[in-house]
């Protein structure tokens, strides 16, 4: 088992045990284990999959994840799902990182180095080879958010450098996934979403209101949105109870 | 719809019941079920609040005494049908005994008869410095009719002296009532008679006195008919005013004793109509009420369980978060297109 620095020891999943029931482990080239993909969320992403393969246009090249608010796991579903069609339909797949705020929030409540990325390579500080991250799939690449100052995002997503990234990106890999920050919260999440191909709208389970799901949707006009991705789905309803409600 | 959006609604979407009312009803209950089962103990709140009062009244009412006399009526006695006296029917359709507890009952509204049932139970003073006393006296007394001629006079109260107390003053008080009710006329009648009886008295005296001042100023034989003619009509004269009084006199004497038989009669009729079997007794041991206190215990059950069941309702009618496709694709007409479990053994995702 990996020893994860970020997490308690009571915590720390079988790493083993969720390959052998499907799920993925996405580990940097340093050693640090970046995401994992559970056994469940791995099939229910896999029928994901099925279906848009079964679509007659098959996955677009590039597919904005996006949600109405934050804390809704759109950075989980964009890696899962780059991560599965990386592995399962063995096709490269760019993970392309515009969450700054996520990125901003996570570094308040747990101090991880800030690797450069997107805004750097924008900024011509590094190359964009030098930002991408690979992993231990070597299909999958991620290229973090970087660090952008607030008033600068909508800058950065507006520019012409920004789409050309896009397009170097997508010409090198087979998909492109971009983790967006919330439609409601940051602006830059339209733009961002109408330079995809498609759109996929993160809906946290019991959390989010329809009003502010249709609120996004009404923002994300002109996006070609395929539709809502419920997360982080549980019930309390006891089993035995399950037979009268839409659960069953 | 974009070319690719309908195309992957195409392959993805089934005919579903979605917006049937039958779905709707099933989300509904999903969503209750699922507010009851979030936040069970807060819906237990409102029980357990309701269950608490209940067990607090059941013990302040276990600690109460009840006392009871029990009364016979009679329909007819043998003193009413010599005399005559309440010889009519009262009852009408009901029996005796329905008729006197509903009249127990009917004269407690009243605040002439709680008045006099404090003050034969001892608690005239307390009647008067607190208000609330006629209420909670009417409130712990009632009659019940226990068989056609048998009345229960029920008391209850704090101690079992005064539950006794309350009760034996209530069937004195109530007997007292029928005694008065019935002799009122005759009592009317005695006070009236009594008053003309010295007046007549003093007429009769003065009539007396008259003929014997006339008798003396003229002293003559003792034959009238020896007497002049003028003497013997002056007498006459006189000694008709004098039976004239002596008659008034003694005919209001006759009425004042009427009427203090027909009292007497009244009393004694009402005595053997209404009869005390059993005076009420000193009571051993708090009562014992355990149908009551579990129907209680129970309405209090019921009725913090429909609190809690109304705020489980609203609570699902106000959750508008999105948590079943079938309804969000409904009710924001875009398609769910997976639903991803929450896994507890999930990593938080690694910043980069």
């Amino acid at each position: 088992m990996l020893n994860i620095p970020f997490l308690s020891k009571g915590r720390q999943p079988d790493f083993a045990a969720s390959a052998e029931q499907g799920g993925l482990l996405i580990v940097g080239s340093n050693g640090q284990p970046l995401h994992l993909v559970p056994p469940k969320v791995a099939a229910e992403l896999r029928f994901l999959v099925a279906r848009l393969q079964a679509n007659p246009l098959d996955i677009p090249p590039s597919l904005a994840v996006t949600s109405a608010l934050s804390g809704e796991g759109v950075t989980f579903v964009a890696r899962s799902l780059a991560a599965l069609v990386a592995h399962d339909l063995n096709r490269s797949v760019c993970v392309i990182e515009t969450n700054w705020w996520r990125a901003a929030t996570r570094r308040r409540s747990a101090p991880v180095e800030q690797r450069a990325g997107l805004a750097e390579v924008l900024a011509g500080v590094i190359d964009l080879d030098d930002a991408l991250v690979t992993t231990n799939d070597s299909r999958l690449s991620i290229l973090p958010a970087g660090q952008a100052p607030l008033a600068r995002r909508p800058v950065i997503v507006a520019s012409d450098a920004f789409s050309a990234v896009i397009r170097k990106i997508a010409a090198r890999f087979d998909m492109v996934v971009v983790d967006c920050p919330p439609v409601l919260k940051a602006s830059e999440a339209i733009t961002i979403c109408r330079q995809c191909e498609s759109a996929i709208l993160v809906v946290r389970h019991g959390v989010t209101s329809e009003r502010q799901v249709r609120q996004a949707i009404h923002e994300l006009a002109g996006v070609d949105v395929l539709g809502l991705l419920l997360n982080g789905s549980a019930t309390r309803v006891p089993r035995s109870l399950r037979r009268f409600t839409v659960d069953d | 719809m974009s070319r690719r959006k309908a195309a992957h609604a195409a392959v993805t979407h089934l005919p579903s019941s979605r917006g049937s009312p039958l779905t709707v009803a099933r989300t509904f209950v999903s969503r209750a079920l699922e507010a009851l089962f979030r936040r069970w103990w807060l819906y237990l709140v409102p029980i357990v609040l309701f269950a608490g009062i209940g067990v607090a009244l059941v013990d302040q009412r276990s600690t109460e005494y009840r006392s009871f006399g029990v009364l016979r009526v009679s329909g007819r006695t043998v003193l009413s049908e010599i005399t005559q006296v309440g010889a009519n029917s009262r009852f009408g359709y009901e029996t005796p005994a329905a008729y006197t507890s509903r009249e127990i009952n009917a004269v407690l509204g009243t605040e002439a008869f709680i008045e006099s049932v404090a003050e034969r139970a001892g608690l005239g003073p307390a009647l008067v410095t607190d208000p609330s006393t006629a209420a909670s006296l009417r409130d712990s007394i009632w009659a019940s009719a226990s068989s056609d001629l048998l009345v229960q006079v029920n008391a209850r109260a704090h101690t079992p002296d005064l539950a006794q107390a309350v009760a034996r003053a209530t069937v004195d008080s109530y007997l007292q009532w029928q005694i008065d009710d019935g002799v009122s006329d005759s009592h009317l009648a005695e006070e009236f008679f009594l008053t003309m009886l010295e007046p007549y008295q003093d007429r009769l005296d003065a009539a007396r006195d008259e003929l014997q001042e006339y008798v003396a100023r003229h002293p003559g034989p003792g034959d009238l008919a020896e007497r002049p003619l003028d003497e013997q009509l002056e007498l006459g004269r006189l000694t008709s005013e004098v039976d004239r009084a002596d008659d008034q006199l003694a005919t209001a004497t006759q009425a004042l004793a009427d009427a203090r038989l027909a009292s007497a009669q009244t009393e004694a009729e009402v005595s053997a109509r209404i009869r005390t079997i059993d005076p009420p007794y000193l009571p051993d041991a708090p009562e014992a009420r355990r149908r009551q206190d579990a129907l209680l215990l129970m309405l209090m059950l019921i009725a913090g369980s429909i609190i809690s069941a109304a705020a489980v309702a609203a609570s699902a009618l106000l959750d508008r978060t999105v948590r079943y496709p079938d309804e969000t694709e409904t009710h924001l007409d875009v398609p769910v297109l997976i639903v991803v479990p929450s896994d507890p053994n999930l990593l938080p995702t690694a910043a980069l």
